[in-house]
């Protein structure tokens, strides 16, 4: 394992930020899920040494960030906020990043830069740069020592909608690489597009985590609505509602969506069913297999 | 030692960037002014005796004040000192970079106004010994108002208020009420090192000392003294304390 917290719990005075969370994280990308005020960013902190636990423990491959501040030479951080050092331009801030982290080569700074696409605006003062360009910086900074570990905080806030899609590809480039990449976002699409795996919380706890479909699967209690379009939905959507393994049916068009109770069942009446009504089944497919519908759910619930 | 370096040399150029390095330039050279319009100037103690009054009682501590709480406070506060803790870097070379950036930007700023009185009085008096007294005098002030107010901008928000508290209620009311106090007081500590060095100087400025004895070396040892404890004091805030808000 890249990185273990074992039931971490951190607080503030009063208020419970993260309480008692464990999981663990292996190379390739990983989104942090969750709504605002969740804990994400705590998880996150905690887990790059800037917060101390108040219960529990973060290993950092293998080591505990506090005791060893050493291990941080293969992390990288970018934090959610866009402070950088306004002063200094791209360039000297990606250098300035690499100097405290040992890289001494300027062909290195000069390929960070160039990855998140910045090498023409290197040398203007990052204060006079957008919201997105400050988070390319960062990103740069980051990825200057070619970090084992990337824990990136909201990294595509800001960013044009070209930059995002760069990003991610960059992410989940890294991921196949080996890198472990933790995402955290509010965008569930873009974290879907680029996270194998998702861990989400709701209220500082761990809600679930796994992959979208693993994720479906657990919600045994909630019917998965699938979509079956054909030439002749209504009569096939009145013979489903004579099925157990349905709860309800609605029309779209040419198309049924079913809430199945039963999926195996569902899958074996199907044809039956069309058959028996002459009708032809022209596509079927899930149509709450997405993150954006399981995050629904466990915020919901 | 590299990454000290590499983070005081930020920190340093960062504190000079700031608008308010032209306010404590000014603030510096204002026994100059002084020494230039008075007939004073025309004396060497018209020197050492603005210096006191202006400089050392005011200018310096409140220069080293703002400096000094803005050396690691500025990062904690706007956000970029994740920037260094999540480096490998020890914790000891980021409380080592910000005192000496602290200590190298506020002995620049003094330099400028010891150096402005220095060729005001040279100019007016011929006497060109009164400079080095008060560089040596500056330095030792400096490194122990670094020493307390580097951590004490890195714990609080509201630093440079609470230091400015620190300089003119327990400075400059408590410590000049009686001779005893005067010995716990950082810019008297200063100045007792300039007045050792200066040799004559007027009486109000041995009087300014309380029971502190002038010497130099006295002077440093427990400025440096406080200096260690200040590094171990702010190494230990940034291992233990979290400083970044929830």
């Amino acid at each position: 394992m890249t990185i273990t917290v074992d039931r971490l719990s951190k607080w503030f005075g009063h208020k419970v930020a993260v309480s008692d969370l464990t999981c663990e994280f292996t190379p390739g990308v990983t989104g942090v899920l969750g709504p605002n005020g969740a804990g994400k960013t705590t998880l996150l902190r905690c887990m790059v040494g800037l917060l101390r636990p108040s219960e529990g423990s973060v290993s950092l491959l293998g080591v505990d960030p506090h005791r060893d501040p050493s291990v941080l030479g293969d992390v990288a951080f970018v934090p959610e906020h866009e402070a950088v050092y306004d002063a200094m331009t791209a360039r000297q801030f990606v250098t300035f990043n690499a100097r405290l982290l040992g890289v001494r080569s300027a062909d290195a700074v000069e390929h960070a830069l160039e990855t998140v696409d910045l090498t023409a605006a290197a040398d203007r003062r990052l204060a006079g740069f957008s919201k997105g360009m400050r988070q390319r910086a960062k990103v740069a900074s980051a990825l200057v020592h070619d970090p084992k570990v990337l824990v990136l905080d909201e990294p595509l806030n800001g960013a044009d909608p070209v930059q995002r899609a760069r990003l991610i590809e960059l992410f989940i480039g890294l991921g196949r690489n080996g890198r472990t990449v933790l995402v955290s976002s509010h965008v569930l699409h873009e974290v879907e597009r680029m996270a194998a795996r998702v861990v989400a919380m709701i209220d500082g706890r761990l809600a679930a985590m796994g992959s979208v479909v693993e994720l479906r699967n657990l919600m045994t209690d909630v019917p998965r609505a699938i979509r079956v379009e054909s030439d002749q939905p209504r009569a096939l959507a009145a013979a489903m509602m004579a099925t157990p393994h349905v709860q309800s049916v609605s029309l779209h068009g040419e198309a049924v969506i079913a809430d199945v109770l039963d999926l195996a069942g569902f899958a074996r009446a199907v044809p039956m069913l069309a058959a028996r009504q002459g009708a032809t089944v022209t596509r079927l497919r899930p149509q709450d297999e997405s993150l954006e519908s399981v995050f629904r759910y466990l915020v919901g619930r | 030692m590299s990454a000290a370096i590499t983070i005081g040399t930020m920190i340093g150029r960062r504190l000079l960037q700031r608008r308010v390095a032209g306010v404590l330039v000014l603030l510096a050279s204002a026994p100059a002014l002084v020494l230039a319009i008075t007939a004073e100037g025309a004396q060497p103690e018209g020197f050492h005796r603005w210096m006191l009054f202006l400089y050392y009682a005011l200018g310096l501590p409140i220069l080293a004040l703002v400096t000094a709480t803005a050396a690691l406070g500025d990062e904690r506060h706007s956000h970029t000192l994740p920037y260094l803790t999540t480096k490998p870097v020890p914790r000891w070379s980021i409380a080592a970079a910000g005192w000496g950036a602290a200590v190298a930007v506020s002995t620049m700023i003094g330099a400028i106004g010891v150096g402005s009185a220095w060729a005001v009085t040279l100019v007016r008096t011929g006497d060109s010994s009164v400079a080095w007294p008060a560089l040596v005098g500056t330095i030792i002030t400096v490194v122990g108002y670094a020493a307390v107010f580097v951590p004490l901008g890195l714990l609080a928000k509201q630093a440079t208020l609470i230091g400015l508290g620190f300089v003119l209620i327990w400075e400059g009311v408590i410590a000049s009420a009686g001779r005893t106090l005067a010995v716990a007081s950082l810019w008297r500590t200063g100045l007792s090192g300039h007045v050792a060095l200066a040799g004559v100087v007027p009486t109000d400025l041995v009087e300014s000392l309380g029971n502190l004895t002038p010497g130099a070396g006295g002077a440093l040892a427990k400025a440096g003294a406080l200096a260690v404890a200040s590094l171990a004091l702010t190494t230990w805030l940034l291992r233990k304390r979290d400083l970044v808000k929830e």
